[in-house]
């Protein structure tokens, strides 16, 4: 087939400097915005987390190193390693929780809510912040304790889970039942309960053996249950755009 | 520049209607909402601003639903709300500079505009001030100013007033005039004053509805004949105004009172018809 050539006086000299004109407006209007990645939204939240939240988890990274130093030269009981530990996991979850009741307790969340990066994603990019923060600190601890006691890792690694997973879903449960005012010092009865309640088995020390190891994977997959329901609950709770940002909080 | 349209919202509070049947088109310009406390101000422009969703009907801007547009809804708007919140401990430089993360205003474009809004509202000097250490009204301005960080094209102002002394309110009136040359500005009050003097478009809310709307002095026109102003002397000053809606009573020499009142027929003998006011207008719905 021969290739037809277009010839000048087919190109229409009006109709492409019309289109031209289109292409420009067009570009003329359209908006360059500036969207944060999640990386740029959580590096950009750190610099504004409360200093009570971020330095008492914190704390906790450096207490786990000291209380491992400490147990280590005072060659400390398994028991007491345990029981340590689980105080210390326990009370893990208050801090995000303290960071999340900031927004409410300053009357800050209708303004929140009504920005590019709304309290619903502002709320999961601090729970990122501190689960990985948590992460940090519960795999400091559980390596810290499991050098130095005879049971292993596994072990070690359920008998602090379990403590943190059912303080962290009290904390979540106290947050979306109670009214602000009342919950900040409910969710810090709430971690102190946990603790007081991780030393509990401390009295019976063959529910720390080989045999009891099926109550504590029992214990843990009942507290990921509530932990997981409760984070449901909580973003039901802050997707429903109702008197929530207004009214409750 | 943005259309924002109210299709027949609607919004009830543990069955009690809130905002009834809403319906209004927002273009450039001022816009003031004028209403008594509990007429259903609040939760309207916490519709407009998405933080609250409506039982019924819709919000559009530019033809689009509100809540699909989600965040580049968002990102058009400035909102200063009646219930202004803070984190004490923040410096006023790092209020803003953490709104401005919020808002999406590029990194490098943020210090700029703080630096420009806390001068427009006379806060450059106390950036480095707490929060906490500032006074009502110095509060009120810093909330003006992180509404416009992002350069909205709908602001939205809720008592924006609430705190400011007479020159700040002055100064206020003038900012906005401004600021209504190029976008949509909402502004709700219960100060008559504050709204007279800016808005170019009025809506009278009383509750839940939308009672009257137009420019002031569309709306100023349905009154006349109804305002009326008299000479009396006290007693029959006070029995007037047990008789009609009086919107003002000044004491006068030799102890007469000239009392101006709302009333479909000539009160008194001597009374006279004088231009209505929006004081007026907003006291003859508020009494319906």
């Amino acid at each position: 087939m021969k290739n037809k050539g277009i010839l000048l006086e087919e190109i229409q000299i009006e109709g492409k400097a019309q289109v031209l004109e289109q292409i420009y407006e067009a570009v003329e209007a359209k908006n360059i915005r500036y969207q944060p990645t999640l990386i740029q939204m959580v590096l950009g939240q750190i610099k504004y987390l409360s200093l009570p939240a971020l330095g008492g988890q914190i704390a906790c990274l450096f207490l786990i190193f000291a209380m491992c130093i400490y147990l280590e030269k005072s060659q400390a009981q398994l028991m007491i390693w345990l029981g340590t530990g689980s105080v210390l996991a326990a009370c893990l979850g208050v801090f995000l929780m303290m960071e999340l009741c900031r927004s409410s307790s300053f009357h800050m969340v209708e303004l929140e809510q009504s920005c590019y990066l709304n309290v619903k994603q502002l709320w999961c990019v601090k729970m990122i912040i501190f689960g990985c923060l948590d992460l940090v600190v519960l795999t400091a601890l559980i390596a810290g304790v499991s050098k130095n006691v005879s049971c292993g890792m596994f072990p070690v690694i359920l008998y602090f889970m379990v403590p943190f997973v059912i303080s962290s879903g009290l904390q979540f449960l106290v947050f979306t039942i109670f009214r602000r005012g009342k919950r900040e010092y409910l969710q810090m009865g709430a971690a102190v309960f946990i603790s007081v309640l991780s030393l509990v088995p401390l009295s019976e020390p063959r529910l720390y053996t080989f045999a009891c190891l099926g109550f504590w994977v029992l214990a843990l997959l009942i507290g990921a249950g509530l932990l997981i329901g409760e984070i449901i609950l909580f973003y039901r709770m802050i997707c429903s755009e109702n008197e929530f940002y207004t009214v409750e909080l | 520049m943005p259309e924002l349209r109210l299709e027949h919202i609607s919004k009830c509070y543990k069955g009690l209607s809130a905002v009834a049947e809403m319906e209004y088109v927002f273009q450039k310009g001022i816009y003031g909402l004028l209403g008594a406390n509990g007429a259903g101000k609040t939760t309207l422009l916490r519709m407009i601003v998405g933080v609250l969703q409506p039982d019924f009907g819709r919000i559009l801007c530019n033809q689009q639903d509100i809540s699909h547009l989600g965040g580049e809804y968002r990102r058009m708007l400035g909102y200063l709300p009646q219930e202004f919140g803070y984190y004490p401990n923040f410096t006023v430089h790092r209020y803003m500079r953490y709104l401005a993360e919020l808002k999406a205003v590029p990194p490098e474009l943020a210090e700029e505009r703080i630096d420009e809004m806390l001068n427009r509202v006379g806060l450059y000097h106390q950036k480095r001030q707490r929060m906490k250490n500032l006074s009502g009204g110095m509060i009120r301005r810093v909330g003006i100013a992180q509404a416009l960080l992002n350069d909205p094209d709908i602001l939205v102002l809720d008592e924006p007033t609430a705190g400011l002394d007479p020159r700040e309110r002055i100064r206020f009136r003038n900012f906005v005039s401004e600021l209504g040359r190029e976008r949509i500005v909402i502004l709700s009050s219960h100060i008559v004053a504050d709204i007279e003097y800016v808005a170019d478009e009025l809506l009278l809310m009383r509750a839940g509805k939308q009672v009257e709307s137009g420019s002031l002095s569309q709306i100023c026109k349905k009154l006349q004949g109804k305002v009326w102003e008299s000479l009396e002397s006290l007693e029959s000053a006070r029995r007037l105004n047990q008789e009609f809606v009086v919107s003002s009573m000044k004491n006068m020499e030799e102890g007469n009172v000239c009392v101006r009142l709302l009333s479909d027929r000539k009160p008194v003998e001597h009374a006279v018809l004088t231009e209505p006011g929006l004081e007026d207008v907003f006291l003859y719905h508020m009494m319906q």
